[in-house]
């Protein structure tokens, strides 16, 4: 797994397959109906979610399986703000006070678990549980929070007065999530981000070189913590509606399974496999939701078993190989080049 | 050489595990540059000395002193900063990494704070450093090789080389030689030897190999149960009597 | 006995009492089959509550073909056993020495039983009658027969399996087994049988539970997940690796469970929500539980 430089080179497939996606989705609300843009708008900012925990996990090798939480609480906050204080500006409900809000009870959980040592397998149940408290408490303060039936009717962003129409709210959370892709590679790429994986691939050694894996891991996690708040923010700004499940542990496992299909560890399969599965998901009836949910669980379990870098891996070794095989006689040793995925 | 400061000074150093004392009040010193070589049968507890040398376990009693400081209660990350950086019995590299990823990740421990290391690309002096050191370990031809993939011995000859990457002023080798061949065993000597012609550095090697010890080190501390019971040169320690019993009596049980 | 202590004890607490230690056998017995396949032998199995889930609708299935309620309890924990064994010999063997990767395969296992299950019985609420009817009175209370067999069921599965372990051979040879996988196998013992069986065990726990616990219970395809959290939280917090521990993490939670619906009553998610937050502070402040497994040296 070498490091592609964080130099964009436009000319390898990879980087044309990009292009080509992100082309499309900037296309997309000429050919979608209004209602259509809102719910792939939501689909950009579950792709958001599934980048902030593969900085965790897929680059870390901490396994979160309680990061929408932190997006339920940016949605929460976003949806109390905005309804019930309009003197906050809207941007700044957004930018501001749900990254901050969530990045804080990042920063607490990870100094709680982190000042421990907590790893592996107990970070992985320990998130889990607190996605499971937060849900719980949310759903039980009904008049706060609404309780199970949630807040309804939270505002779209207005910006110096003027309402962003679905096309535009479209358009800002695929900037947000272009921007932070793009701030992610730079950050994976950079020495930085070999810490990270040095972390991910034997924390004691990385302590032991040293390297406060501590502090390292409490940065990603509230950084990841600030994005994941964004992205719930967005999502109760275009969708309208918070409730409980945003909170809570099936949505957590279940953006685990888009970034683990898509491949964990290259963001770009995160953001592949949060929108693929969750656009195939909305086209599916529902007789055969249920297969089709039990036979992304068989795709999910022989990837974890069989391919750790999912479909994206697949791709990029495939295309790799068809590439190598060509040009192998009058290619040189180029360094770190020929890596699809970042 | 005792009229300097030492590097590293152990005084009273002791770590016990419930009942069980695995360092017992151990005074061990090493001077700037030297190489010394720890050896003693299994058990004798030199992997939880040297874990207390580099923090991973606290001492029940006793202080660790090194460059004139108190490193007693610091923690194993800022004792690597000050240069304390160990090589593990069982080789400890990032497997999933090129053999250049694995380097570039060493060489920049010594930064002060993560946040000088939101670059991507190294200077030239870390480039060239890099590459010395690679050729050194007779791994240059192997930098963009998945460290995964290398032999054994290769993987040793890389984490003392990262080890150094990091610029140590002591360099603990924990068993350098262990499960490689013969052949293998050489080129490690002859890095050694590099390492210490070319670098500042302070090594304390923990072998079981006296061969081995013979070619790297003038100067030998026994560790047995817990306690130092001989030092000196390597003559001294092949004749001295106590030493030979306890491994007269190793042989003999295994 | 009993008549003197009921006697003695206002009946209000009598009735606490009484709640709580069905609650708590019921954790205990809910977790005993994780007891053995996470505390013993170290796999993170997120299927653990789609099991239990599973041997509750194999009892309702049992049930509504016509049979007695007791023939379901019979056959919950050889179907789930089974599916246990099988989910063994495809998975988790090529997974014992990747914990995180087990713990998402088994999490990928649940959706697919959890599916599986919705396919085959729709999405509505199933209710399973218990095998013994009526009620009986204990310290002076009158109390459902079922509640008191949840208890006695408990005990004795417990008893039992703390036996096989400590005494019979083929509990030694599995903890042999687990402990050393390369010595159990150079004294000749078949180490793939071993797990296989321990694992089917541990599994067969788990539908046993389900069929037991079915009717307290609203049964449906994800009922399992509530009971996976309290699952590992008893076995952590308890001591990972021992029955007494888990019997102490059922004690401690489900008896801090019973005391927070009482003091905050009305509140049932925030009294659940503060067992977690108990959970997770002691996870965090003694991960090695309450009574942790013999020291393992260095």
């Amino acid at each position: 797994m070498a490091t592609a430089d964080a130099a964009v080179d436009l000319k390898t497939p990879g980087e044309i397959a990009k292009l080509a996606g992100l082309l499309a989705l900037v296309a997309l609300p000429l050919f979608v109906s209004e209602y259509q843009v809102s719910t792939w708008s939501t689909y950009l900012t579950f792709a958001l979610l599934a980048l902030s925990i593969d900085l965790v996990w897929g680059y870390t090798g901490l396994l979160t399986l309680g990061h929408a939480a932190f997006f339920g609480a940016g949605a929460y906050v976003t949806a109390k703000l905005l309804k019930e204080v309009p003197a906050v500006p809207d941007a700044a409900v957004v930018f501001v006070v749900a990254p901050a809000f969530a990045a804080l009870l990042t920063l607490g959980l990870g100094w709680f678990l982190f000042s421990a040592d907590v790893k592996g397998s107990y970070f992985a149940i320990t998130t889990l549980i607190v996605s499971i408290i937060f849900e719980s408490v949310a759903g039980e303060f009904v008049g706060f929070l609404g309780g199970f039936n949630g807040i309804y009717g939270v505002p779209s962003i207005q910006v110096v007065g003027f309402e962003l129409t679905a096309t535009m709210s479209y358009y800002l959370a695929l900037g947000i999530l272009v921007g932070s892709y793009l701030f992610l590679r730079l950050l994976v790429g950079s020495a930085f981000g070999r810490v990270l994986r040095g972390i991910r691939g034997n924390q004691e050694r990385t302590e032991f070189f040293g390297y406060d894996t501590q502090r390292y891991r409490l940065i990603v996690f509230t950084l990841s913590g600030a994005m994941a708040g964004v992205a719930g923010s967005m999502y109760a700004t275009i969708d309208g509606f918070v409730s409980p499940p945003l909170l809570g542990f099936v949505l957590s496992t279940q953006v685990v399974i888009w970034i683990a299909v898509g491949g964990r560890g290259t963001l770009i399969g995160a953001v592949f496999g949060a929108i693929l599965i969750q656009y195939l998901n909305s086209t599916l009836s529902d007789v055969l939701i249920n297969y089709w949910e039990m036979g992304l669980a068989v795709l999910f379990i022989a990837v974890v078993i069989g391919a750790p870098r999912g479909i994206v891996g697949l791709l990029s070794d495939t295309v790799e190989g068809v590439q190598t095989s060509l040009d192998s006689a009058n290619r040189g040793d180029l360094g770190a080049g020929g890596e699809l995925d970042d | 050489m005792t009229d300097t400061e030492p590097l590293l000074r152990a005084e009273g150093l002791t770590k016990r595990f419930g009942e069980f004392t695995a360092v017992d009040d151990v005074d061990f010193t090493v001077q700037p540059n030297e190489t010394k070589a720890l050896i003693g049968p299994n058990g004798a507890g030199k992997t939880t000395f040297q874990n207390l040398l580099t923090g991973k376990l606290s001492a029940t009693e006793g202080t660790i002193t090194f460059d004139g400081e108190d490193v007693t209660h610091v923690s194993p990350h800022e004792r690597a900063q000050r240069g304390i950086i160990r090589k593990y019995q069982i080789t400890s590299v990032y497997e999933d990494e090129t053999v250049l990823e694995n380097m570039r990740l060493a060489f920049r421990s010594r930064a002060s704070s993560p946040w000088e290391l939101l670059r991507t690309h190294d200077d030239s002096d870390i480039r060239d450093r890099i590459e010395e050191l690679l050729s050194i370990a007779n791994l240059h031809d192997e930098q963009h090789t998945t460290v995964g993939t290398l032999s054994h011995g290769e993987k040793q000859w890389l984490e003392i080389v990262m080890a150094v990457g990091a610029e140590p002023e002591l360099l603990l080798l924990d068993e350098p030689t262990s499960g490689i061949s013969v052949g293998e065993t050489d080129d490690t000597v002859d890095l050694i030897e590099e390492i210490r012609s070319k670098e500042n550095v302070a090594i304390v090697v923990i072998e079981h190999d006296m061969d081995f010890i013979r070619k790297v080190s003038e100067s030998i501390t026994v560790l047995d149960r817990g306690e130092i019971i001989a030092s000196g040169t390597i003559d001294e320690i092949e004749n001295d009597e106590t030493v030979q019993r306890i491994y007269l009596g190793e042989a003999a049980d295994a | 006995m009993i008549t003197t202590i009921a006697s003695v004890v206002p009946l209000q607490l009598a009735d606490r009492v009484l709640i709580s230690l069905t609650s708590i056998s019921g954790l205990v017995l809910v977790a005993s089959g994780l007891t053995i396949i996470f505390g013993l032998m170290g796999v993170l199995n997120l299927a653990h509550g789609a099991l239990m889930m599973v041997g509750a609708y194999t009892a309702y299935a049992v049930q509504s073909a016509g049979f007695s309620p007791w023939l379901g309890i019979v056959i919950a924990p050889l179907v789930v056993g089974l599916i246990g064994v099988a989910m063994e010999v495809t998975l988790i063997r090529r997974l014992y020495d990747r914990p995180l990767d087990t713990l998402l395969a088994t999490w990928g296992i649940a959706i697919v039983l959890q599916e599986a299950v919705t396919i085959a019985f729709g999405t509505s609420q199933k209710s399973v009658a218990p095998p013994i009817e009526g009620s009986v009175s204990l310290l002076g209370v009158t109390y459902p027969a079922h509640w008191a067999f949840i208890i006695v069921v408990t005990i004795v599965v417990m008893a039992i399996t703390i036996g096989l372990f400590a005494y019979t051979d083929i509990g030694i040879m599995a903890l042999a087994v687990i402990q050393d996988r390369e010595m159990a196998s150079a004294v000749g013992i078949n180490t793939r049988v071993s797990d296989r069986t321990t694992f089917g065990f541990g599994s067969a726990l788990a539908g046993l539970s389900g069929a037991i616990m079915a009717p307290l219970l609203s049964v449906n395809s994800t009922m399992g997940i509530a009971w996976l959290a309290d699952s590992f939280l008893v076995v952590i917090v308890g001591g990972v690796g021992t029955f007494t521990g888990t019997i102490a993490g059922g004690i401690l939670l489900g008896g801090l469970d019973n005391l927070f619906r009482t003091v905050i009553s009305g509140y049932t998610s925030i009294a659940q929500a503060a067992v977690l937050v108990v959970a997770l502070i002691i996870i965090r402040y003694r991960p090695q539980g309450l009574i942790p497994a013999g020291e393992r040296g260095e």
